[in-house]
C-alpha cells in the first residue's frame, strides 16, 4: 500500500510532462483520470516483455523492397495562394499568424 | 434523406450513389473526421479515391459519421453524436466506420468507403450484416485521405455483396504518385486467376480460443464445415503471437497516431487542440509516451520487434494453406454505452483484426449468420499480401451458396 502512492505521484509529473509535449492542455480531473486509464493500459502492455526479441529486427514498414521513385522537377498544379489561406483562423497580410515564438528580450 | 440512425454527417447530392467516411477530403465540402476540431473545415482539394469514383459515375451522396479520426470500435467516439444499429438502435453497428456500415445496410447508399487500420471496416461490416474489403496495405492510395496510423491505415469499400466489393475496388487499385506506397511490382498479382482446383483455408486455434463468444464460435463454425461441403480443405493452423497483437498495435498506433494528429495547430486550418475529444487525447498520450526518449526501447521499439514476429507467423502459415478463416469480434454486437466507459475493454474488441493490420495483409469480411437474438455476426478471410483476386472467388463462391447477405434490417 505505501508503495503505490509514490508510483502514482511520479506518473502524474510525468503525465503532466508527456501532456505538454504533446501541446494538450489537462485539467486536474482530466489529469486524474487519464493517470488511472493510462496507468491500466501501460500495465496491459507488458505483455510484450515475455518474448525475446533480442535476435529479431523492428518492422516500420510492411512493404518489401520499398523503393524511392522521383519525378522531374517542374512545376505542376497546386493550391493557390488564397485557397491555402481559405481554412485559417488568422492570417495577416497573405501570411499565416502564429503564436509569438521568440519573445522581445 | 432520413437520418433515424445519425449515419450521415452532411448530405452532399440526393441523387449520388456513394457515401465517403468523414475522413475522406472532398473539395469545397465540410469534412470533420466527425471532431469539433475540423468542425466548419473545407477541404481544398479532393481525396485521389474520391475523384477516381466521380470520374467512373459515382458522385458523393454523403459523408458519413465514424469514431472521431477513426478511433474507436463502436462510433461513440463521434463529436457528433454515436450511430445506430439498423439491426437494433440501441446496439452499436462497429467502429470506426460506424456511418459507412449502418448506412449500406440501410440502403441509405448503394455502398460506402470507409477505413481499416485496425479492424475499422471489418468490425462495422460484421455487426451489420454487409460484405467489407480491407485492402493490401499500398494497394489503395491514401492521397486526402486524414491520416491515422501511416503503416497500416487501410482505404476500405463496403457494400452489400462481394460482386460490387469486386467492381469498386477494379477502379480504386491503381498507382497514384501522391501515396508513395502504391508504387510496387507485385501490384500484378491482382490480375490473376484463381487455378488451384482445392483451395485450403486455415482456421487459427488462437482465434478460437476461450475468450471467444460461444454463438460466434458456432456460427463461424459452420460457416467452415459449409466451405468445406463445397471444395475446400479446412484445416487447423497456429499463430502463436497472436495475443500479442493488441498491446502492439496500441503502441505502434498510438505513436503514429501522436505524429500525424500533431499539424492539428489551429494555424493553417481547424480549431485549436483544446477541441480534441476524450479519446483523440488519450491516444495522443499514449503515443507520446510510447515514443520518448527513455521509454521508446522498451514499448515502441519493442513493439515494432514484435511486429516482425507477428509477420513471420502469418508468413509461415500461408506455406502450407491458400488463406485464414477466422471471426471477426470476440463478442456478438454490443450495446451503446455497454463498453464506452472502459477504453481498454473496448480496445480488445480488436483482438483479431488487428493482427491482420500489422502485417499488411488484405481481409474481406463476410456475413455468415445471426445470434437468437437477430443480430449479425460475420466472419474474415485473410490473404498473403496482393490475394484480393482469390478473396473475391472464395467470397463470391460463399454467397453463391448462402443469403445471409441479402437479408435486410426493418427499418
Amino acid at each position: 500500500m505505501t508503495d503505490k502512492p509514490a508510483k502514482i505521484k511520479a506518473t502524474k509529473n510525468k503525465l503532466e510532462q508527456i501532456a505538454h509535449l504533446a501541446r494538450i492542455k489537462l485539467s486536474d480531473s482530466e489529469l486524474a483520470n487519464y493517470l488511472f486509464e493510462v496507468q491500466e493500459i501501460l500495465e496491459y502492455f507488458k505483455i510484450i516483455e515475455e518474448v525475446d526479441t533480442l535476435n529479431v529486427s523492428p518492422t516500420y514498414q510492411v512493404i518489401d523492397n520499398l523503393q524511392n521513385f522521383t519525378r522531374e522537377d517542374e512545376v505542376g498544379t497546386c493550391l493557390t495562394q488564397k485557397q491555402a489561406l481559405s481554412q485559417a483562423i488568422k492570417t495577416y497580410q497573405g501570411y499565416f499568424l502564429v503564436e509569438g515564438v521568440l519573445s522581445e528580450e | 434523406m432520413k437520418n433515424r440512425l445519425n449515419a450521415v454527417l452532411k448530405v452532399v447530392d440526393p441523387r449520388g450513389s456513394v457515401g465517403h467516411k468523414d475522413v475522406y477530403l472532398t473539395c469545397g465540402v465540410e469534412t470533420t473526421a466527425a471532431s469539433k476540431v475540423l468542425e466548419g473545415y473545407l477541404p481544398q482539394y479532393s481525396a485521389t479515391l474520391v475523384l477516381d469514383l466521380e470520374k467512373a459515375g459515382y458522385k458523393t451522396k454523403a459523408k458519413l459519421n465514424l469514431d472521431a479520426w477513426a478511433h474507436g470500435a463502436s462510433g461513440e467516439n463521434s463529436a457528433f453524436g454515436p450511430t445506430k444499429n439498423p439491426w437494433n438502435p440501441i446496439y452499436s453497428p462497429g467502429g470506426s466506420s460506424s456511418g459507412s456500415a449502418a448506412a449500406v445496410a440501410s440502403k441509405l447508399v448503394e455502398f460506402a468507403t470507409g477505413t481499416d487500420t485496425g479492424g475499422s471496416i471489418r468490425l462495422p461490416a460484421s455487426f451489420t450484416n454487409t460484405t467489407a474489403l480491407k485492402p493490401t496495405y499500398g494497394a489503395l492510395s491514401r492521397y486526402g485521405i486524414i491520416a491515422m496510423a501511416s503503416s497500416t491505415d487501410c482505404p476500405s469499400i463496403i457494400a452489400r455483396d462481394v460482386a460490387k466489393l469486386k467492381q469498386i475496388y477494379k477502379i480504386l487499385a491503381h498507382q497514384d504518385p501522391q501515396d508513395p506506397n502504391t508504387h510496387s511490382q507485385k501490384r500484378s498479382e491482382l490480375n490473376k486467376t484463381v487455378n488451384k482446383k482445392k483451395l485450403s483455408i486455415g482456421l487459427p486455434k488462437e482465434y478460437f480460443t476461450q475468450g471467444l463468444d460461444k454463438e460466434v464460435k458456432g456460427i463461424v463454425k459452420n460457416a467452415a464445415n459449409l466451405l468445406e461441403k463445397n471444395g475446400f480443405k479446412i484445416n487447423e493452423i497456429s499463430l502463436p503471437h497472436t495475443k500479442y497483437g493488441i498491446a502492439v498495435y496500441y503502441l505502434i498506433m498510438t505513436t503514429e497516431v501522436a505524429s500525424n494528429l500533431a499539424r492539428y495547430d489551429g494555424i493553417r486550418y481547424g480549431n485549436d487542440r483544446s477541441h480534441f475529444g476524450l479519446e483523440a487525447k488519450r491516444r495522443i498520450l499514449l503515443g507520446t509516451f510510447a515514443s520518448q526518449a527513455g521509454y521508446a526501447a522498451r514499448y515502441y521499439h519493442k513493439a515494432a520487434n514484435l511486429r516482425t514476429l507477428i509477420i513471420k507467423d502469418f508468413k509461415k502459415a500461408f506455406k502450407d494453406i491458400d488463406l485464414i478463416l477466422a471471426p471477426v469480434s470476440p463478442t456478438p454486437p454490443f450495446k451503446l454505452g455497454e463498453r464506452s466507459k472502459d477504453p481498454l475493454k473496448m480496445y480488445l474488441s480488436d483482438l483479431l483484426t488487428v493482427n491482420a493490420s500489422l502485417a499488411g495483409l488484405p481481409g474481406l469480411a463476410l456475413p455468415c449468420g445471426f445470434t437468437k437474438d437477430n443480430l449479425p455476426v460475420g466472419m474474415q478471410i485473410i490473404g498473403p499480401r496482393w490475394s484480393e483476386y482469390l478473396l473475391f472467388s472464395v467470397g463470391n463462391k460463399y454467397q453463391k451458396i448462402t443469403d445471409w447477405h441479402e437479408r435486410s434490417p426493418r427499418l
